[in-house]
């Protein structure tokens, strides 16, 4: 791990980008939620609260780094998803009016396209670049290739 | 709040029972459409938290209760039956609605009467 993940075993502590983190099993969390309240509800409940933190965080973190391009914030973003074993972030903005970003993730931590799992990896980048461009964004057109074990999404005004 | 057009207007949802106080709906999404008190009525709770129960409250009462659906035909409602005041949850046409009323049990019967009258209109304009 590099300084921007310690993870603080005598403390027992995991801080990500300066953030405390707790590992935890996403995928059955997921699954547990989208089985309390279905799959419609549980990905609402789970973008409320990816969103909420994407927002957050961003703020946070363009706090932190006043100095830092759009593009170092969104690899700093990125990182923070390969630090928490979320999978390899990718993100590329996009030319097309239909959308703002692509986000590509392989090797995702979750990877179901409904439900909790869909809000839990893209709700967070919906806020967090909501907070960037300054504009309410939501996440739109998730799918999972299973051959590459990539699971991607696009970022686009609601 | 957004700016989908309400399935229903808060004149509408108070012109149906005279105990009304309160109206909020929210779309599937928890994107809060209307939270609005019946003119002259004093709220018990803040316009903030009723912002933030709107989002995700209802929705997710319908969703535990859901979970029955497919071997009892169906949510028609939810009712929470509070200390001061009743609320009644229930999907309409693709949005969520939460209704809070005075407690009275006749009022409440008048209002689900409605609620299903509207329903029904909705399903036949699909």
């Amino acid at each position: 791990m590099n300084e921007d993940a310690v993870w603080d075993t005598e403390n027992g502590e995991l801080r990500i980008l300066g953030q405390r983190h707790t590992a935890i099993d996403a995928q059955t969390l997921c699954s547990h939620l989208d089985s309390l309240v279905g799959l419609q509800v549980a990905e609402v409940i789970m973008h409320n609260l990816e969103f909420r933190l994407g927002k957050l965080d961003a703020a946070r973190i363009r706090a932190e780094k006043p100095q830092a391009s759009l593009a170092e914030l969104i690899e700093t973003f990125a990182k923070s998803d390969r630090l928490s074993g979320v999978g390899i972030t990718k993100v590329t903005l996009s030319n097309n009016p239909q959308y703002l970003a692509r986000i590509e993730v392989t090797n995702p931590s979750v990877k179901a396209t409904t439900g909790a799992a869909k809000s839990f990896l893209f709700g967070w980048w919906a806020g967090a670049l909501t907070a960037l461009f300054d504009k309410e964004l939501d996440v739109k057109n998730v799918d999972y290739d299973e051959t590459r074990n990539l699971l991607q999404g696009q970022i686009a005004s609601r | 709040m957004v700016s989908e057009t309400p399935i229903v207007t808060a004149d509408e949802v108070f012109a149906a029972n005279n105990k009304i106080r309160w109206v909020g709906l929210a779309t599937a999404g928890g994107e809060v459409i209307l939270n609005q008190m019946r003119p002259n009525v004093k709220s018990l709770t803040s316009t903030e938290v009723d912002e933030e129960f709107i989002t995700l409250g209802p929705l997710t009462v319908l969703g535990v209760a859901e979970k029955y659906s497919e071997f009892l035909n169906g949510v028609e409602d939810v009712v929470a039956h509070y200390g001061l005041v009743i609320h009644v949850f229930s999907r309409l046409g693709s949005q969520i609605l939460d209704v809070s009323m005075e407690k009275d049990n006749e009022a409440l019967f008048q209002f689900i009467s409605w609620l299903n009258r509207k329903k029904a209109k909705l399903d036949g304009i699909k």
